[in-house]
Order: structure tokens, then sequence, then C-alpha cells
């Protein structure tokens, strides 16, 4: 073959192959074959009975979005973007913390939770320590975020990395921590609350009432817990003091019946129990020592009648 | 050839892998042996690299080789000889790391974390500004840690030119930078570059990574046709020519798809349209329909009742920042005729806590219809009151919402938003949130110009909406920055053509001025110095007697033992008579009153003025002022012991004496407030210079009130 005929069938065939890729373009641009690109909104409809979804991408972003560009965002539209973060590797879910990190607020502390909540869904411990290590002042905001997610899979693990943190010397975000987790934990997992609270680290929390209400919503969520609860719950032994406590005359209002958590968790439980069927909770109660009874019962009777100014 | 080992020579002749294999089993220990002595003991992965090397060779040149070569002696020679080779570049590898790092430590930032710092927030943005050539070969070098070698073979060139080609591409890297304000040595960025680009690469990266290339790349594959579409452009050795032909194909592809795509672009959007959506695609960290769960926005039900589901089931999710972005892109699409019935069916069932989130409605239904939302919110109910500003003053939850919902307008569109406030600043059904509405206006305004903002405040009404709008003008002078300004907007007001608002301006923009005591003075210290610059008598004079209005409330951060003089004299220079009348008219107005006023209003007090005006101060410190508890606690109590410094001074024994009694006894008695000991009224009695009457009386009256209270 000569020389110029084979240039030629090279040109050809070179051709051939663009013209294919213009081709291929065109048809992942006009939306046929999903590009999975983050930024583009899906079209939402107010006539469409379910709810429209968000679509998370696979793709995570090559780069963090421009400051001004971020800031232009929609709601959805970062909605959208946090989707495609938790496909970030390692090295760039690095660069993009440490460059919203030195943002202007309120997008810097945005972004970063975003970055820091999606790390969270796959490993949480070292999301929180990466926070903490980096972040001074914005740790704890972010720290809440971390830990919700953290507590509403895993509340034990989470239980066990405030207590490492709380335990290191002259940790500067301990009493942040020590205030949040146990009330992070009440919502997600009070089990895991009253457990950690017995943790010596916990000496210092101080408590004014727990609300369980979030775990106690389905008649399943309150029988699981009551049947957790039993070898967990002491009180004072001394019936006099006890009663004197219950009566609303002990010398300190602070100082409650409830030892800890696992106690405030039996007299929450009690309540919802009871307001499911008296007669199981009678017989759950029997299981308890006479002066827990006392207490559940004076709490069930407070349940039945409410302040007149409470809407809870 | 025929070589000496007849395996090689079966290999020469018919490829065999299996002579190859017996070849290499047979001289392995021979070649490994010698590059692990030239090596050293302590090198055996090199050793095993060099063993590797020379057989490679020995396949490559078996062709080549002599006849009559002794294969041994030959792997022998070439053993050595890539042993040594590797003791050279490890060498020179180690020398000129050596001079990079000897540059660093020259140009570097002396603190590691600065230079990340410093490089950082830019790299990646320098990065993407290179041109694909450069950052290809910056990728293959430092993030896929190519040697040169490998570098050549991946971009089509020598191993020199690669080196070459990276060095050319670090300094336009380090060009970036040094825009950017990074300066660097190219040593100093390759040797980042190389700790970076490796450092954060722990497994689950490699895992991570794995995951991610291995399906694209068998994408590449099938997607390229299979082998044979590859293996058919590997023959094809004239690239150039190829490219030619793409291009040619590229450029006629796009304008013949541009040309169709402007023809049928309807009909693809009308079929995207109305296509179902498609499933969410599953993304790690879960399976798909959970991972859409947590990014999916439900759109806005059709009725209320559904619309309070969807923002329940919203706000039991956690408090984080993704569920708060969720919840407003969800508000972000409300019908407008929902708004209402969701906040009224919000209001009537949610519990205090819940209603937190009406933060997160007001911000949005301010952007839709400000004016229904704040009617809206102005409705509602829930705790807790919140305070407003500095003055005592309180909202209702309600209205503080409905303030965040004219903050959101105003900021949105501020002249309609000001237009509709001086509309409507009348009209009652506003009044809980107007003073907070103007407080916005007036701190948007202060920020900027403090004249601008007191303009404004001269068209509203009534002076508790101009103090409202004013109040962010006095916070804003009363920091550090502010303090030179004071003396201009007090001479602003002074010449206010409405003198109504000029008057109540200046003596609030005074209240305000005293109070910031500086550098060890008076806070009333500057503003007599400014008054003493007044070049008109007439302003110094009204300037002295809105000092001294002032310098007679009592605060708690006011020195009582400092006098106004300048304020004062100004005041005398009017002449007795005057000064007498301006001071017994200052009492009367005075509302609270100083203790200490005592001092120096006295002296000033003479004629027909002197006794009503005593009377009133004494009775005005004898009750103290309920109405300020909040904002000025020491006006509010009852100050026996500075009454009884008033009441002595009066002349007619027929009030004087009765008061003298009455206060004497709250004095020993009010002791939680400022009640004394008898012993210290005792001692005040014999120390104070009293005329003899009154201290007859105040004896007298001290040993009844005694003789009264033994048991």
């Amino acid at each position: 073959m000569k020389k110029s005929s084979l240039q030629l069938i090279r040109v050809l065939i070179g051709a051939v192959i663009g013209f294919t890729a213009a081709l291929a373009a065109r048809k992942i641009m006009s939306g046929n074959i999903s590009s999975g690109a983050p930024g583009r909104e899906p079209a939402l409809t107010f006539s469409s009975v379910g709810p429209p979804l968000v679509h998370p991408s696979e793709t995570a972003p090559k780069a963090l979005p421009a400051l001004e560009d971020f800031r232009k965002m929609t709601a959805l539209a970062k909605v959208n973007l946090a989707a495609s973060l938790g496909s970030l590797t390692p090295i760039h879910r690095e660069v993009f913390l440490k460059e919203c990190a030195v943002w202007p607020e309120p997008e810097s502390t945005q972004m970063l939770q975003l970055l820091l909540s999606r790390w969270a869904e796959t490993d949480p411990g070292a999301a929180a320590d990466w926070a903490f290590s980096h972040l001074e002042g914005r740790a704890l905001d972010c720290f809440k975020d971390i830990a919700q997610i953290w507590a509403a899979r895993d509340g034990q693990g989470l239980a066990a990395w405030a207590r490492t943190a709380l335990n290191k010397p002259d940790f500067p975000f301990a009493q942040g921590i020590l205030v949040r987790t146990p009330r992070i934990l009440e919502r997600f997992n009070p089990v895991a609350m009253a457990e950690f609270l017995e943790m010596d680290c916990c000496q210092g929390f101080s408590n004014n009432g727990f609300n369980f209400s979030n775990s106690l919503r389905t008649p399943e969520a309150v029988k699981a817990m009551a049947s957790k609860l039993p070898g967990h719950v002491e009180y004072i032994s001394d019936r006099e003091e006890l009663n004197r406590q219950l009566a609303g005359k002990s010398p300190n209002p602070r100082n409650r019946p409830s030892k800890n958590g696992w106690n405030a968790l039996f007299e929450q439980t009690a309540v919802a129990l009871h307001g499911l069927s008296p007669e199981d909770c009678g017989a759950w109660l029997a299981a308890f020592p006479e002066n827990a009874q006392l207490v559940a019962r004076h709490e069930i009777a407070k349940a039945a009648a409410p302040a007149p100014q409470s809407r809870q | 050839m025929s070589a000496s080992d007849p395996n090689l020579t079966e290999f020469v002749r018919n490829g065999s892998e299996q002579a190859f294999a017996r070849l290499l089993e047979r001289h392995m220990g021979l070649v490994y042996a010698t590059a692990r002595r030239v090596l050293g003991a302590a090198r055996e992965d090199a050793a095993a690299d060099v063993a590797q090397t020379v057989f490679c060779q020995l396949a490559g040149q078996a062709r080549r080789l002599p006849a009559d070569l002794v294969v041994s002696v030959w792997l022998h020679a070439q053993a050595r000889r890539a042993a040594l080779n590797v003791i050279r570049s490890e060498s020179r590898r180690a020398a000129r790391e050596r001079t990079a790092a000897e540059l660093m430590q020259q140009n570097a930032p002396d603190d590691p974390a600065e230079m990340n710092a410093a490089l950082m927030p830019h790299i990646d943005s320098a990065l993407a500004e290179l041109s694909k050539t450069d950052q290809r070969a910056l990728a293959l070098r430092f993030f896929e840690q190519c040697p040169f070698q490998e570098m050549g073979e991946r971009l089509g060139l020598s191993p020199d030119a690669a080196r070459k080609r990276l060095t050319r591409a670090l300094e336009t890297l380090r060009a970036r930078l040094s825009r950017r304000g990074v300066t660097l040595s190219a040593a100093a960025l390759t040797l980042w570059l190389t700790d970076e680009s490796v450092r954060a690469a722990p497994a689950s990266v490699t895992a991570a990574t794995l995951s991610a290339a291995l399906p694209a790349a068998a994408a590449a594959t099938t997607g390229a046709g299979g082998g044979g579409l590859f293996s058919f452009l590997t023959i094809m050795s004239g690239t150039k020519f190829l490219m030619l032909g793409a291009a040619i194909g590229l450029v006629s592809g796009g304008l013949w798809v541009g040309l169709a795509g402007d023809s049928s672009s309807p009909v693809a959007s009308n079929s995207s349209a109305a296509s179902p959506s498609p499933a969410p695609p599953s993304a790690p960290g879960g399976s798909g329909a959970a991972v859409a769960q947590r990014f999916a926005v439900p759109s806005p039900a059709a009725t209320a009742e559904g619309l309070l589901a969807q923002f329940q089931e919203i706000i039991g999710a956690p408090d984080t920042e993704l569920n708060r972005l969720r919840l407003k892109a969800w508000l972000e699409q409300m019908p407008a005729d929902l708004w209402k019935p969701l906040v009224a069916l919000a209001d009537a069932s949610f519990s205090d806590v819940e209603k937190r989130k009406f933060w997160d409605l007001a911000s949005q239904w301010a952007k839709v219809d400000p004016e229904a939302a704040m009617l809206s919110f102005l409705k509602t109910s829930g705790q807790p009151s919140h305070w407003l500003g500095n003055e005592i003053r309180t909202v209702s939850f309600g209205g503080s919402l409905a303030i965040n919902v004219f903050r959101v307008w105003y900021e949105d569109t501020p002249d309609k938003a000001g237009d509709w406030l001086l509309k409507h600043q009348n009209d009652p059904q506003w009044a809980e949130m107007l003073p907070g509405a103007i407080r916005v206006i007036g701190e948007k305004l202060a920020a900027s110009s403090p004249t601008d903002n007191l303009a404004w405040a001269a068209r509203l009404e009534g002076d508790e909406l101009r103090t409202a709008a004013m109040e962010a003008v006095w916070s804003n002078l009363s920091r550090e920055e502010g303090k030179s300004d004071w003396s201009n907007v007090c001479t602003s007001l002074l010449k206010a053509e409405d003198r109504e608002f000029g008057n109540m301006a200046l003596r609030k923009a005074l209240r305000a001025w005293i109070s910031v005591e500086a550098n060890g003075e008076p806070g009333f210290a500057p503003a007599e110095r400014w008054m003493a610059s007044l070049s008109s008598p007439r302003d110094r004079r009204e300037a002295a007697e809105l000092i001294l209005s002032n310098v007679m409330q009592p605060r708690p951060q006011f020195n009582s033992l400092q006098q106004p003089d300048k304020a004062l004299a100004e005041l005398l220079a009017s002449g007795p008579e005057t000064a007498s009348r301006e001071a017994a008219r200052l009492i009367t107005e005075a509302g609270p009153l100083q203790s200490g006023a005592s001092d120096w209003l006295l002296p000033l007090l003479q004629g027909p003025e002197r006794d009503p005006a005593i009377l009133h101060a004494a009775r005005l410190l004898a009750d103290g002022d309920e109405r300020v508890r909040f904002t000025n606690p020491l006006a509010a109590n009852p100050n026996p012991a500075a009454a009884l410094a008033w009441a002595v001074e009066l002349s007619d024994p027929a009030v004087r004496d009765p008061l003298i009694r009455d206060l004497l006894g709250k004095q020993l008695t009010e002791r939680s407030t400022a009640g004394q000991s008898a012993d210290a009224v005792v001692d005040w009695i014999e120390k104070t210079s009293l005329a003899p009457e009154v201290r007859a009386v105040l004896r007298t009256s001290l040993k009844e009130f005694q003789a009264l209270s033994k048991p």
C-alpha cells in the first residue's frame, strides 16, 4: 500500500472516531444518559404525590465550590452538594476541609458541617478528631452534627469516644463534650446515655431533667425500653428522705430522687407504659424495688394532671 | 546463534517459556547473589529488582547475543552492572534530595504547618490552571510516584524528556503560586509535593481508589470496543494522522449534532419532562433507597394536614446542617397559599420546643409574602418573650418572629420595607413589632452613616419610635472607634430644624455620651468640652442644661463626687436668678435623681423656687422610681439618706420637721436599701454642717425612734 493511501485511511479512521465521540457527548448532554453530575437540580413539581428525591450523585466534586458559587446556591443545591460529598477520597476531603476552614462565616462552618457529617457516616470518630484538632471554636458546632449522626447509629461508640476525649488531660473542649454528649444520646439512644453517665468521666455532669420522648414515641419502643431497665434502677434507700424529696420539701430542690439517667429513663418509661396499659405497667413495676415503684407511681400521678400552662 | 546453554537455544528458536523458566531457575542464584554482594545484604529488595531487570534484558536481547556466549558470564556481568547502576542512581537521588532539603531550608517557611497553611488553599486551584500536559506530568510523578522511565513511557517521551517536562511543569506551578502570594523554590515545592501528595494515604484510600478505578477501567475497556479496536489503534503508528482525523471528526460531528439539536431540542425536553424520574442510584455509605431518603426533600402536600405531617417529619430528624438545608429547601418550594394554614395549624399543635423551627419558617415566608407573614406570626402564641434593644422592652415570641420577617424583607428590598414601615407606624395592629422593626433599619443606617439614621428617625412620629430608631447610633458611637463622632452628631442635632426632635435626640445623645467613661475622666467631661467649643451662647446654654439634666440622672457607672463644672459655670453665667430658676426646673423635670446632685444643685437654688425644688428632690429620692427598676436600679430604690440631705435644707419648719422625722425613720429601718445604723446617723448629725434647729429636730427624732424601737 502506498504511503499516502495509508495516511488517508488513518485520517478517515480518526474522523469516524471523532464523529462518534461528538454524538456520544451530545447524547450525554441531552440527559438520555445520566451523567450524575452534581449541581444539576431535579425538577420539582408540586402536583406529584410522592416526594421528589434529590438524586445523590456517585461522582464526587473534583474541587470545592468557589465561595461565591456556594453563597449563591439554593438550599436544594446544597443538599445535592452534600449528597455528592459522600464519595470524596480522604485526600480530597482533607483538602476540601482545609480550604473551607478559611472561608468567612457563616459559609465556612456550614460547609465544614456538611463535609464532616458526611464523613461521620463512615468514620465519625475520625471526623470528630479532625474537628477538634483543626477547628478550635467551631469544633463544638461541628461536633453537634457529627454526634447526632453517630448517636443515631452507634450510641455506645459515641459514648466510648467521648469518654476517651474527656479523659485527655487539659483537653479544652471537655466541658462542651460533657454537656453535649448526654443531651444528644438522650434523644437518640437513652440506654447509651445512661451507661455514659455512669462512667467516671461524667462526675461533673449536672442535669435538671431528661426528656426521652423521642425514644418513647411508639408502643414497641416503650416496651423494648421497659425490657432493658431491670437491674439498672436504684433509688435512695432512706424512705423518709425519699418521701421528702417526692413531696418537694428537700432542702435542695435540685436534689432529685433520680440518681442518674437510668432512673430518669425508668420514670418516663413507666409513665409511657402506663399510658399504653396500666395493667402491664403494674406487672412490670412489680419487678422493681419498692422505693422505685413508689417514685414511678408518683411520676404517673403527676403526668395524669399536667400543669395548666404546659403544651408539651 | 548457538549458545552454550541449550535452554537459551530453545528459547531463541521456539520462544519456549518453559525453556526460559528453566534458564531462570538455573541462573537465578548466580544473578541474585551477585546483585546482593554489590548492593549489600540489607538491600534484598533491590537485589530482586536487579535480578528481574537482568533476566528481562536477557529475554529482550537473546536473539542478538553471540553464538558462543557463556550465559553465566554474561548474566554475572549484567547483574554487576545493573547493581552498580542502582547504587549510582540512589546516590545521585540522595544528593539531589540533600540539595533540595537545603534549598527548602533556605526558602521555606520555618514551620511545616505554616507551609501547609500557605499552600493548601491555593495548590489545587493553581494545579487546575496548568495545561493538561503539565498536570499529567505532575500527577504521574507525585501522585503515582512514577520513575522517569515509566513517566516517559506513559507520556510518549524519553526519560530525559519526561524529566524536562516535569521541571517545566514545576516551574509553571511555582509561578502560579507566586501570583497568589506563595513564594517557594522549585526544590521546596518538589519536596512538599512529594511529601504531601502521599502523606495522607491510608489503606482506606487504596481501597477507595481500587473500588473507583476498577469499574472505570472495565468500562473503559468495554467502551473502547474491546481488545480488537484497542489492538488496531495500537498498530496504527501514525498518530499524527489519526489525531488529525479525530479532530476533523469531532468538528464535523459537533456541527452535525449542533444543527440537529436545534430542531430536536423541544422534543428532547418534552420527553424528558414527561418521563418519570429515574430511580436514585446507589451511593457510597448505604443502599440507594437509604441514601435517597437522607437527601430527599419532599414536595409540599396539597393539604395543610399533609404539610404539617411533612413539617413534623423534617424537624423530627437530627438537627444537623444537612437537615436544616432540607427544611429550607422544602420551605423554598412552598406555594404562597399554603403558608398561612401551615403556620396556623403548627401554632395550634406544636409544643414550644417545636415552635423554635418557626424561625426557619419566618425567614423563608418573608421572601414570599412578608406582610402576611408578619401578621400571621404576630398572632401566634409561644414562649418565651424576647428582650429588645437597650431600652427596657420585651416582645412576644410571635412579635420577635414578625420582626425577623421584617429584617429579611428589609435586607431584600430596603426601600419597599422602609416605606411600608413609615406608612404603618401609627397602625395599632403592628404596634408590638414596630420598635423592633425600626431598630432593624436603625442598625443598618447607623452602620453606614449616623446622620442618615438621625434624618430617618426624624421622619418617625413619637418619642418611642424615634428612640428605637436612634439606639443603634448611640451604640455605635459608644464603641472606641466612633467616639470622635459624638461632637459632630450632637452639633448636627443642635442645629436640627425640628427643634422638638432635635432636643429629644440631643438629650438622648448626651445621655449616652456621658455614660461612656474613658481614660479615668467622667463621661460628661468630653461633652462639656464640646459644649465649651460652641460659638453661640444660646447653644452653649442649651447644651449645658442638657448635660446637667443628664448628669442628674443616676446611673451605676457615674461617679457622683465629680461635678459638671463647665456646665454649672455656663448656667451661672446667665445670672443667679436665671440659674436658680433653671436649677429648679431641672429638678422638677428630672424624674429619677442622682443622690450626689445636692452638692452642686443646692447652691444654685434661691428665692421662691428653692423650697419647692428641694421638697421635690427629697420626695424623688425618698420614694425611688419603680418604673426604672431594670434600666436604672440606683434610681428605682428609695434612698432616705440622700433625701434627708435635701430635706434638712428646707426653710419652712412645718414642712421640714415632719419630713425629717419620716426620712430618719425610713433610714433606720430600711436597711435592705439605703438604711443606716443609728450610730452612723448620729455620726452624720454631729459632723454635718447643719442649722442648730435642724440638728435639734434630728436628735429629738432619733431619740423618739430609739425609744419606740426598744422591746
